[in-house]
């Protein structure tokens, strides 16, 4: 047996924690946080990134909802030299599953600390639209530029409270749970879990197909999703 | 790239969105951190309710001052350990029905009280390791402690006990060096002994 592996038996784990005891304390310790405060770059939202949903005969219902998208990535760099298509390159070929991946770059003349050298710099935003690992994509970015250091790099989910009807939360949830990989029927059985959840009548009639299209270097899916509300919910 | 040393990213990077309140960020990090410093702690103290305050207060504390975090200068895992490492120091001496407690006393509990030489049986082959640890200066049997307990890098363990990562890593190195020698020397003198019996 190696000295190492000898050692580490020497310090065997202790017993778990009580997790009511544990529980306690992170509720505890959540009240102490400071108020939320949104990331300087948070300027705008992007809800019309959505695409290839369908949506009918929904109900009507004002309802206000959180909408996640992916993630949104922020960092300046002082790198005259620097190529956002570069950049992009080296993340598509790093993640699958990017439904989109948009970059826009604003270009500055910036003096040094000291007052005498000017720089170009670039303010760079990296909206990542999809499933995918912020930790793993920030990581990336690291990787291409030498000079940056974590704390260069603002992170911030794309969510945002969307001001609509039942019907828009539904069709959006169902596009969400459908791109996470839930069949049609376990997007069904999901609409009909958020109208009990709210309270509501069960609806009469809840469809959701998906449409998978191959094309010459392009996969299309259609999600429609038909709901009519039951009882005395105002029809859609 | 290491999933270490991603999670240790990971774990800068929620502290960055606590600091903005944000209490996704801060349930990622406590459940990464909790286990962390309770089972550092009930590794060193007897009681388990001891383990519980001392847990809450070290994470009370982390919090209180969860905007002073800067990435530049350390991890989040060594940094919290500093903080139960400072509470269990005050949590040792005020215990010792003195005011301050000994110094010795402080140093065997940092050192682990699982390595307690006083124990029941143990695995002989396990008995040898201890002894060869115990010829070492305490700070150096935390090292180990830290290491091979808690699973803390080099780097971590040097900021925990706030010393350079160069000195840390020599004075491991050394410390792993003449552990080994000494076992290499046991086992020599124990087939030597067999060989003439």
């Amino acid at each position: 047996m190696r000295i190492r592996d000898r050692l580490a038996e020497l310090y065997p784990a202790p017993p778990p924690a009580d997790p009511e005891v544990r529980d306690a304390l992170e509720r505890a310790l959540l009240e102490k946080l400071p108020p939320r405060r949104p990331s300087a770059w948070r300027k705008r939202t992007l809800i019309g990134g959505l695409a290839g949903l369908a949506f009918a005969g929904a109900c009507a219902i004002p309802t206000d909802y959180s909408m996640d998208f992916g993630h949104r990535l922020a960092f300046s760099v002082d790198d005259g030299a620097f190529d956002p298509r570069a950049l992009s390159e080296h993340i598509r070929t790093r993640f699958d599953g990017l439904d989109e991946l948009r970059i826009s770059a604003s270009k500055s003349i910036v003096q040094g600390d000291d007052g005498s050298d000017e720089q170009m710099q670039f303010d760079v935003v990296l909206d990542v639209v999809g499933s995918s690992d912020p930790d793993a994509i920030e990581f990336s970015i690291l990787e291409h530029f030498d000079a940056l250091a974590p704390t260069d790099i603002d992170v911030d989910a794309l969510d945002e409270t969307v001001h609509g009807t039942l019907g828009g939360m539904l069709s959006h949830r169902t596009l969400g749970w459908v791109v996470d990989g839930d069949s049609a029927e376990q997007a069904r059985a999901r609409i009909l879990a958020d109208f009990a959840a709210k309270g509501l009548p069960p609806p009469t009639r809840v469809e959701v197909q998906i449409e998978d299209r191959e094309g010459p270097g392009r996969h299309e899916r259609e999600i429609r999703v038909e709901v009519e509300a039951g009882g005395d919910a105002p029809p859609g | 790239m290491a999933i270490g040393h991603l999670q240790r990213f990971r774990l800068a990077r929620w502290v960055r969105r606590a600091q903005r309140g944000d209490a996704k960020a801060f349930s990622a990090l406590f459940s990464a951190l909790h286990p962390v410093v309770y089972g550092y702690l009930a590794a060193r103290v007897r009681i388990r309710a001891d383990a519980e305050d001392l847990t809450a207060d070290t994470l009370h504390r982390f919090v209180d001052r969860i905007g002073r975090y800067d990435a530049s200068k350390g991890g989040v895992r060594g940094w919290v350990l500093t903080i139960a490492r400072n509470a269990l120091i005050d949590h040792v001496r005020k215990a010792g029905r003195q005011d301050i407690a000994p110094l010795g006393d402080v140093e065997h509990v940092l050192g682990d009280q699982r390595f307690a030489p006083d124990e029941g049986d143990i695995d002989p082959r396990l008995q040898q390791v201890r002894d060869a640890l115990a010829e070492h200066p305490p700070t150096t049997r935390e090292m180990f402690a830290l290491r091979y307990g808690e699973g803390l890098t080099v780097a971590e363990i040097a900021a925990v006990l706030d010393m350079s990562e160069s000195a840390a890593k020599q004075r491991f190195s050394r410390a792993l060096r003449a552990i080994k020698q000494r076992l290499e020397k046991t086992t020599h003198e124990e087939e030597a002994a067999h060989a003439h019996s």
